[in-house]
């Protein structure tokens, strides 16, 4: 074990769902006390801000903090590239693990392999095949530049083969369903005021709905007409367009049955998510979320693509495109259903981290 | 009925897209054109766009052409001299983003695009090759969803080296792929890249080589006599690749050999400023007499040495096929080569950069004085019309972007 010490892992997290499922591997390393090293890339919640919620959710300090200058996104993978790839100059770790398909994923990946290092992919596999996302190239790229690959199902194996990627390809499931194990005790301190029985929670945050003035329209006109209040924790980016196209009054005038939260904290969410029907969203971690035998939850997706099939396989939600009139249909079909959801989730048995762990322990 | 419910699904989750864009109309005496960017940069981009650019240049009626050079060869004799030499427009704009790092580049390039495109906003940006301007522009664009065309698309080594990802990864992601040979649009069909968005077009260098094959004779005699060197009787020798230069036992033993071989046939070295800046690092002194340094050459130069030698020997992917192409042997120090079909017949053979290796492939390639067969005839890279198909090919995609996407997983 003496050389231990100078073999490490760089685990690199971001945003916000990247420190969520990132916890269970951060977790799981200093268990096993196995050397790493704790990156947060900063990408786009000011420093106090994510060390509360890296606070928040009980995991240890970053060991190295980078604060970024640049706001638009090339910009800003450009500038974690030139500073990841200085970290990883003088660290010199083994492996650089990274999670999901966000920005710092992709810089990290390419500053990795600009220097030589392995990169280890978390959630590695998913496609949506909708190339207006921006994460949809991050997610293809990251993949082909890994050298090893933790897809959380046999279908994201798959996939990652139809398209030979160079690195080795593990089975792992997926690290949310370990999150919520480990965070739901925290999550029991949290309340949930407002006065209804039975509610659907929504979330939209995603660009290619909430920039589009049409889709964001029929979206309103689904809170409005939605056969449970809506309860909407609003990032501040959707408030700002929904004013910027004039629909805000329209959404919470008079007689309004959408009850508008602040954005709201992960164990909150967690709380927000156990009690409600069922869910309308437009993200992709919540369809993850929703199949933890804690939730249990059925989703309706709004939007035209899914990269996580398996959740809409096993039946926990559909996939209900931009439009008002499918979504409002769907939506009372998933409501007045009798059948409780699938007590497995298709994303593993909270495991994950603990096969990640092995395998990393095992490259060093 | 199955097909009638999927098609029903398929339109309930679609997102209303316009079928066409705004086609080219001529307001008042102005014409509104497609803008489109053609990055360059290094080199073999300046060798590979020529004769594209060109070409779109004839659609000037509705293709919009600017350049943008983003220096990543500043060197003079690697970059300026191709503007004269190819008749290249001057840029519309210059990043300079100088040396430094593979990360530092990347990433200075990615800015740099983002900025150019923000302020020229192309409808498409055109790359070529397996560069760091490639890929940094590549992502540059995407980031900013302006859609991406591929010159050169499909090539694998399957090495572990910097020009590998810059390829897989630009591949992956650009909407529209131009591959040079079969075994390009194979590699890509393998990874999941195929249909409309996929093109085989054939390769550009081996248009330039065709368009500029009347001038060689003379270039050639010309230099040749300035070297003191006869045709056939000597060797033209290229490396620059880090695997090849940056490990100081490789360069020793690459140079070793080339030095042998000179002793028995006179050795014309272009000599990469990489390459002369590392044999400096490495204090490589015992040298041959007849091994000749010379400073990089102009593109016309290169392929009359090449047409002209004995012998290539090099580690540069344009120059084996250049050498392919014009009927030369080649011996190439690398591992793998993302030009399969220059191996056919042993015109072309793979060495390790070993003590011995290079020399023993420079008896072999000699004994046997295996030639290629000229490759217009057997089409291996095309006919010579790659750059047409590709300005045909962009002006079409120009013309309904949205029939070229990658459709969601739910229409498959």
């Amino acid at each position: 074990m003496e050389r231990a010490k100078y073999l490490s892992v760089l685990v690199v997290a971001g945003t916000r769902p990247e420190i969520v499922k990132m916890g269970p591997v951060i977790t799981e390393l200093e268990r096993t006390s196995t050397p790493y090293v704790f990156l947060n890339s900063g990408q786009h919640y000011d420093f106090e801000l994510s060390q509360l919620f890296i606070q928040e959710l009980g995991l240890p300090e970053p060991n190295i903090n980078l604060r970024l200058s640049a706001s638009n996104p090339s910009e800003q993978i450009a500038e974690m590239i030139l500073k990841i790839s200085r970290i990883i100059r003088n660290t010199r770790p083994t492996l650089v693990a990274v999670q999901g398909d966000t920005n710092t994923v992709l810089a990290t990946a390419l500053a990795a392999n600009r220097e030589g290092a392995k990169v280890a992919h978390v959630e590695a596999g998913l496609r949506s095949y909708d190339l207006r996302m921006p994460e949809e190239y991050n997610r293809r790229l990251a993949d082909h530049l890994s050298d090893v690959l933790f897809a959380p199902t046999h279908h994201n194996k798959q996939t990652l083969l139809g398209e030979k990627v160079c690195g080795r390809i593990e089975i792992t499931g997926n690290t949310v369903v370990d999150a919520i194990q480990q965070y739901w005790h925290l999550a029991q301190n949290e309340s949930i005021d407002f006065p209804y029985e039975s509610y659907i929670l929504a979330t939209i945050h995603r660009a290619e709905n909430v920039d589009s003035k049409d889709v964001l329209r029929e979206f309103v006109r689904v809170f409005k007409e939605a056969p449970f209040p809506v309860v909407l924790p609003l990032h501040p980016r959707t408030k700002k367009r929904l004013k910027q196209f004039g629909l805000w009054r329209r959404l919470i005038g008079d007689g309004s049955q959408v009850q508008v939260l602040k954005p709201v904290g992960y164990l909150r969410f967690l709380r927000l998510m156990k009690y409600c029907t069922c869910i309308l969203t437009d993200s992709g971690g919540v369809q993850e979320e929703v199949t933890s035998p804690l939730i249990r939850k059925r989703f309706v997706l709004m939007r035209i693509s899914t990269e996580r099939p398996e959740a809409v396989k096993a039946g926990f939600g559909v996939v209900a495109g931009c439009k008002a009139a499918v979504i409002l249909r769907e939506l009372g079909r998933v409501v007045t259903m009798k059948k409780p959801p699938p007590a497995r989730s298709p994303y593993g048995d909270g495991r994950a981290s603990r096969r990640i762990c092995t395998y990393l322990r095992s490259t060093l | 009925m199955v097909l009638l419910i999927a098609w029903k699904r398929f339109i309930e989750l679609s997102v209303p897209l316009p079928a066409v864009s705004p086609p080219a109309i001529a307001v008042e005496g102005v014409c509104l054109r497609h803008k489109v960017l053609i990055v360059t940069g290094t080199r073999p981009q300046f060798i590979k766009c020529a004769p594209l650019i060109e070409e779109i240049l004839k659609h000037r009626d509705e293709i919009d052409l600017g350049l943008v050079n983003t220096g990543q060869h500043y060197d003079k004799m690697m970059s300026e001299v191709f503007f004269e030499e190819l008749a290249l427009p001057r840029p519309v704009l210059e990043l300079d983003v100088g040396s430094g790092s593979h990360a530092t580049q990347t990433a200075r390039i990615m800015v740099g695009m983002e900025q150019a495109t923000m302020r020229l906003d192309p409808e498409l940006v055109i790359v070529a090759g397996d560069t760091n301007t490639t890929l940094g522009s590549a992502l540059g664009c995407v980031k900013l969803r302006i859609p991406v065309a591929h010159v050169e698309a499909g090539m694998r080594s399957y090495e572990d080296m910097p020009e590998e990802t810059n390829r897989r990864l630009t591949d992956h992601c650009s909407s529209l792929l131009f591959a040079p040979t079969r075994t390009g649009v194979r590699n890509l069909y393998r990874e999941g890249i195929q249909g409309k968005r996929v093109l085989l077009s054939g390769d550009t260098m081996l248009d330039l080589l065709l368009r500029n094959a009347p001038y060689i004779d003379h270039v050639g005699a010309e230099i040749l006599e300035r070297q003191r060197l006869s045709a056939r009787r000597y060797v033209y020798a290229t490396v620059h690749r880090a695997a090849n230069v940056d490990n100081d036992r490789s360069l020793t033993n690459i140079v070793a050999d080339l030095s042998e071989i000179a002793d028995e046939l006179p050795i014309f070295f272009a000599i990469h400023p990489r390459t002369r800046k590392r044999m400096r690092d490495v204090k490589i002194r015992r040298l041959s007499g007849k091994l000749l340094l010379h400073r990089p050459v102009s593109y016309l130069q290169s392929i009359s040495l090449t047409k002209n030698a004995a012998l290539v020997i090099t580690d540069s992917g344009g120059l084996q096929k250049e050498a392919f192409l014009l009927g030369t042997p080649c011996v190439t120090v690398r591992k793998n080569t993302e030009w399969p079909e220059t191996l056919l017949g042993g015109a072309n053979r793979l060495v390790a950069p070993m003590r011995g290796c290079i020399r023993n492939a420079f008896n072999d390639a000699l004994r046997a004085r295996t030639r290629s067969r000229v490759s217009t005839r057997n089409r291996l890279f095309g006919n010579g019309k790659a750059a047409v198909r590709i300005a045909e090919g962009i002006s079409k995609y120009l013309k309904c972007p949205h029939q070229y996407r990658d459709q969601p997983a739910y229409a498959r």
